[in-house]
């Protein structure tokens, strides 16, 4: 299988790694083989080496159903995932985009449990710092909210 | 992160959702944030409040924490019930003082525990009663507006309200109004729950468990109403989707209520029932009855979970026959068989792929009714020995069948140790699982042989766990032929003997990842075998724990073991 990432590279791949996405999985039941490259104009080449890297270590993981949220915990990450978190973080979020757009439900939930642990133990302030977020909030809006949320703080 | 899309915020969230210090953060952050985090934080509120309720720190300051939550929810039921009814007149005034919330915390709630819920409701009412809130006119403003509304009852500021605290009539009214709130405002329930802290006689109870679980309590006193909660209006709505059932509980308002949800929810994917009894009693026959017509309306069950019961008919196993297409998980603890025959035809269940059977008794000589190579897409299976006899597996030396999806077995010998039960079961082992990734055994071993049999036909196992405190077996031949080469984890229990060097040939022919060592109580292990670790394993080894050591190992070593470990624990044999 043939894919284009957004600058025109050319990626060739095994069939079993790209139906690791369901939209290529898709995508190609409904073309069938064919020698055309299929563009992913959302996904850079940087981006799509990182989740080639991904699919083709998970190769033969067995395809996950939408599991049941109750279980969902964000400390269950294996060596091998942790060590493919460890990018910067405008490269985690396009990696959350990506696995987004191609509908690549076990990256997305990695990719999203690693920032879920960037949030662990921090403030709200921290947390703005960490991510670069502005604070939109007026202080009355977050007397407010944080007034009525009063019962989950910690002592 | 503005450039994330909403939904994968919330993915993001969803895997905080156990823990409410962060998305507590996270609702403060900005206002994107607060939207996506707050339905997550409002998902199971009750939960969050009373996590730690059996925690003996568990306070004051947290059991007003769980007031101002109740607080919160009524508010919130208040203001939705006004906008329905578009502002009755003799109340608005009362209304004028109870605040609008900024979201509409109520329909957030997808799980509710009503031990939890009711045990929250009884906080509110101490916390409302408390100094700490009588100092603040506001509160108690807003107090008497709610008694007010939610009561229909006229209260001031200087009419007794004291005589509401402890009045458990007046509780009863509150939990039945919030109860009944809930039901016509929560359009979609995932998951209901009735679970009982566990109070144990021999445990020190925190302060609010103190509090509740007296016999004469104002807490008990309600029970019966939060469990009549399915029989309220809108509650077949509210009820109707839910995934996730569990009742740890017997007493006759619990089994109705069981009665009762099986008209209602017909899509639940899991029944985890505690009857907490050993024997059978004619409770259990009530119970057993519920159960049945509970299972017997499900379209598509996948996990059942039973604990302290006993089995004495082949009825449950007849009604989870019913539910095979979809069954994938089943798990007994504590439940007691009375005839091996009543659980043979689990075997029909062939689309589990996890069973576990532990904790139970059984009184039989006959082979244990349940083969591995049953079940096609068996991932997980765990057994111990049946009290007072033991589990011996039939061996057929003609079934080739091999468990390709097994990856997981363990075999505890919980209660007394057996040597001719490990030597049937290890056998099957042996001949049906090629393709173990966790291997636990604590149990009387008699021979190397079937260990290596064992080993030596899983490969790629990772972990090893293996418990004989008692027969001193030489490992020296199995280290020195077996090769495992994904092994993450090893821990042993027990007199085994091993030479440094062998360990030092299987270390250097593996090359496994070893993370963990775990040794126990052992007689064999000296200064060489801990440099053997560490010459081998540098780079990978994490964890060595060390404790119940026969021999001293050299403080140099020691020291020398510290610094290149992570973590590293060592102590020798108690001397009695």
């Amino acid at each position: 299988v043939k894919l284009t990432s957004s600058e025109g590279t050319e990626f060739i791949i095994d069939r079993k790694v790209a139906e690791k996405s369901v939209l290529l999985k898709n995508m190609l039941e409904d073309v069938g083989e064919s020698d055309m490259a299929i563009p992913l104009p959302n996904v850079t080449g940087p981006i799509l080496n990182k989740v080639i890297d991904y699919c083709t270590h998970h190769r033969d993981d067995p395809f996950v159903s939408q599991e049941d949220d109750s279980k969902k915990v964000s400390d269950d990450i294996d060596d091998w995932d942790a060590e493919f978190c460890k990018v910067d973080q405008g490269t985690l979020f396009e990696l959350i985009l990506s696995a987004n757009y191609l509908d690549i439900k076990p990256l997305l939930d990695l990719t999203c449990k690693t920032v879920a642990n960037m949030i662990k133990g921090k403030t709200p302030d921290e947390i703005r710092k960490t991510f670069n977020i502005t604070n939109d909030f007026t202080p009355e809006e977050e007397e407010h909210v944080r007034k009525e949320n009063e019962w989950c703080e910690e002592r | 992160m503005a450039c994330l899309p909403s939904d994968c915020l919330s993915n993001i969230f969803s895997f905080l959702q156990e823990d409410k210090v962060a998305l507590r953060a996270s609702i403060l952050v900005n206002r994107q944030w607060c939207e996506y985090a707050i339905k997550h934080l409002w998902k199971d509120p009750f939960r969050l409040a009373l996590a730690l309720k059996e925690n003996i720190d568990y306070g004051v300051r947290d059991r007003a924490k769980t007031g101002m939550l109740i607080e919160m929810l009524i508010i919130s039921l208040i203001n939705n019930e006004n906008k329905t009814k578009n502002n009755i007149p003799q109340t608005s005034r009362k209304l004028a003082l109870i605040p609008i919330p900024i979201f509409n915390y109520v329909a957030f709630i997808r799980r509710i525990d009503l031990q939890d819920l009711g045990l929250a409701i009884i906080e509110w009412c101490e916390y409302i009663f408390s100094k700490e809130y009588s100092r603040q006119t506001d509160s108690i403003k807003i107090r008497n507006a709610i008694f007010g509304t939610l009561l229909q009852r006229r209260v001031t500021r200087y009419t007794s309200t004291k005589s509401y605290k402890k009045d458990n009539i007046f509780i009863k009214e509150i939990t039945s109004r919030i109860c009944k709130l809930l039901m016509i405002q929560i359009s979609r329930l995932d998951s209901i729950s009735i679970e009982s802290a566990s109070v144990s006689p021999r445990v020190k109870l925190s302060e609010i468990l103190e509090a509740h679980f007296e016999e004469s309590s104002q807490f008990s006193y309600i029970t019966n109403d939060y469990m009549e909660i399915v029989s309220y209006p809108g509650a077949e709505n509210c009820l109707s989707q839910i995934v996730d059932f569990s009742l740890k509980d017997i007493c006759p308002k619990a089994i109705q209520f069981m009665r009762d949800l099986s008209l209602i929810a017909k899509n639940l994917t899991r029944i985890v029932f505690d009857a907490r009894l050993r024997i059978f009693s004619g409770e259990s026959t009530l119970a057993m009855a519920a159960l049945h017509t509970l299972i017997e309306a499900q379209n598509a069950l996948r996990e059942f979970e039973l604990y302290n019961f006993c089995i004495n008919g082949p009825n449950l196993i007849n009604d989870l026959k019913q539910q095979k297409d979809t069954l994938i998980r089943l798990l007994f603890k504590n439940v007691n068989i009375t005839k091996l025959e009543y659980i043979s035809e689990i075997e029909s269940l062939i689309n589990l792929e996890e069973l576990e059977i532990v904790g139970g008794n059984l009184e039989s000589k006959d082979f244990w009714p349940i083969s591995i190579t049953k079940f096609p897409k068996l991932k997980f299976y765990q057994i111990d020995n049946i009290n007072p006899s033991s589990i011996k597996m039939k061996s057929n030396l003609i079934d080739q069948t091999i468990c390709s999806t097994l990856r997981s077995f363990i075999y505890i010998q919980r209660k007394r140790y057996c040597l001719q039960s490990t030597t049937t079961i290890l056998e099957a082992v042996s001949q049906h699982c090629m393709n173990l990734r966790y291997f636990e055994c604590d149990a009387e071993i008699g021979s190397t042989d079937q260990l290596m049999s064992v080993i030596t036909s899983s490969p790629f196992l990772e972990t090893i766990i293996i418990r004989n405190k008692r027969i001193p077996l030489n490992i020296n031949e199995l280290l020195e032929h077996v090769k495992l080469i994904r092994l993450r984890y090893l821990e042993l229990e027990g007199p085994w003997k091993f030479s440094s060097k062998s360990l030092d040939i299987f270390l250097r022919r593996s090359k496994p990842p070893l993370y963990t060592f775990v040794l126990i109580n052992s007689k064999c292990f000296e200064d060489e075998h801990l440099e053997v670790l560490l010459q081998r394993l540098s780079g990978t080894l994490y964890k060595i724990d060390l404790r119940g050591m026969y021999k001293r190992l050299s403080l140099d070593l020691r020291k020398r073991t510290r610094l290149v470990v992570d973590d590293f624990y060592y102590k020798t044999m108690d001397v009695v």
